[in-house]
């Protein structure tokens, strides 16, 4: 039984180092108190108040972490085998994945329970999450062979209740990965299309929720991972360097690169 | 360390990657064979595992991470940068942590908490200039001797997998 069990864990393992390896993305911890820092779309560790959560591709592993120097183990769940980005997000969790977006409710910090997935194509995922607006960029990863059905697009999903998350709209990207979004300012990174700035506005009309996005920079020269925006302070992981710019006007002004 | 791995799931495994490798070869996945596989013991691991070293230039950025006014930055497979961006106009590189094994990080109240492989580390670095190893917690994660790097597009085959030997590291020792 074991055996049968390894090798079918191996097997979809296998599949899913191969799907996962398409692309290439992940996430980040963004709305976390000002006592913790703030990650990229990418991150796979969020902290949240005293807990700090962590996802591989089988498991959710929740530490507390209130003294530093005795970190303790609370609790591991189990968590879709394909399992890319973590964010943490009010009482919730949102949880990219090849296959969807899971969302997880953490009212009791140690045992957060899964309350909705959003499904979708096969694609590369990472999700950041604010003012109740979720946005999930898919990335089928151009090269990939099963791709072919994939999808290379943002979504942007109404997630006021996290139990029922609601697609707003889907908007066709060429190759986006990690993204990142603070204010009414949303940051895209478009593979060869460089990173995509779009002005975010978003309308209640009695209970249904409209985001509309305006471009407002691209800047092509730029080979993005992952970004972080916040205060007005953007950072890029640039494949060989790091790229920062402010965005208290646009056209952004570049502040330098680290090497 | 409890992970076991069956004759027919080794079986399986190879098959699945030497089908795929054939396969999905144009598929942007890249094989890293067995001249970078190295093993280490796992007393070796948990001394020599994470090291504060001088800061060095940025090869392969991956995660990146604000906190305050320090900017950390993934060297994919190698391990995370330091840097002061007090000035982000003229931000310094004040260390380089090595590390074995890692894909994340996060830091609260100036702790820096990062993996390497199956063990959370936690670091000090309220003060920039003396960045210390705090604490170690062992068998935090399981172990995945076929890790991937981060996100990044290769699938590492490093054949059977031999617990006796230790840990397998990705990359030089």
């Amino acid at each position: 039984m074991k055996n049968i069990m390894n090798t079918k864990m191996l097997l979809t393992l296998s599949l899913a180092s191969l799907f996962v390896a398409c692309g290439g993305s992940s996430n980040s911890s963004s709305s976390s108190s000002s006592s913790s820092g703030q990650g990229g779309s990418m991150a796979r560790f969020a902290i949240s108040g005293d807990y700090l959560y962590t996802i591989n591709e089988r498991e959710m592993n929740i530490l507390e972490i209130k003294d530093a120097s005795k970190p303790k183990k609370v609790s591991k769940i189990h968590v879709p085998f394909d399992v890319e980005t973590l964010f943490s997000y009010n009482n919730t969790l949102y949880v990219g994945s090849n296959s969807g977006m899971y969302i997880y409710d953490k009212s009791t910090p140690t045992q957060p329970t899964r309350i909705a997935e959003f499904s979708h194509a096969q694609s590369c995922d990472p999700v950041v999450v604010a003012d109740d607006v979720a946005y999930v960029t898919l990335n089928q990863g151009s090269e990939c062979w099963m791709g072919r059905g994939g999808v290379n697009r943002l979504e942007i999903v109404d997630v006021k209740t996290p139990s029922n998350p609601k697609l707003i709209k889907a908007i066709d990207m060429f190759e986006p990965s990690g993204l990142g979004v603070d204010g009414n300012n949303l940051f895209i990174c478009d593979g060869s299309n460089g990173l995509r700035v779009y002005g975010i506005s978003k309308k209640d009309n009695n209970g249904t929720v409209d985001v509309s996005l305006t471009p407002k920079e691209s800047l092509t020269n730029i080979d993005c991972y992952d970004v972080i925006a916040q205060k007005k302070h953007l950072v890029i992981s640039n494949d060989k360097n790091i790229r920062q710019f402010s965005y208290e006007t646009f056209p952004m002004e570049e502040l330098g690169q680290i090497k | 360390m409890k992970k076991t791995v069956s004759i027919t799931a080794l079986f399986m495994r190879t098959l699945f990657s030497t089908t795929l490798l054939w396969a999905f070869n144009g598929c942007g996945i890249e094989y890293r064979d067995n001249p970078n596989c190295n093993y280490i013991s796992l007393e070796e691991f948990r001394s020599n595992g994470v090291e504060i070293v001088e800061p060095k230039e940025i090869s392969q950025a991956g995660k990146i991470y604000v906190y305050k006014n320090t900017l950390l930055v993934q060297e994919v497979d190698q391990g995370i940068h330091v840097i002061d961006n007090s000035d982000k106009k003229n931000p310094i590189p004040k260390a380089f942590i090595k590390i074995m094994g890692n894909l994340d990080m996060a830091v609260k109240e100036g702790y820096l908490y990062i993996d390497s492989y199956m063990d959370l580390v936690v670091l000090d670095i309220n003060n920039l200039e003396q960045i210390n190893i705090v604490n170690r917690k062992e068998n935090t994660f399981s172990y995945d001797p076929y890790q991937r790097a981060g996100n990044f597009s290769y699938y590492f085959d490093c054949g059977e997998y031999n617990q006796s030997k230790g840990i397998l590291v990705r990359g030089a020792k």
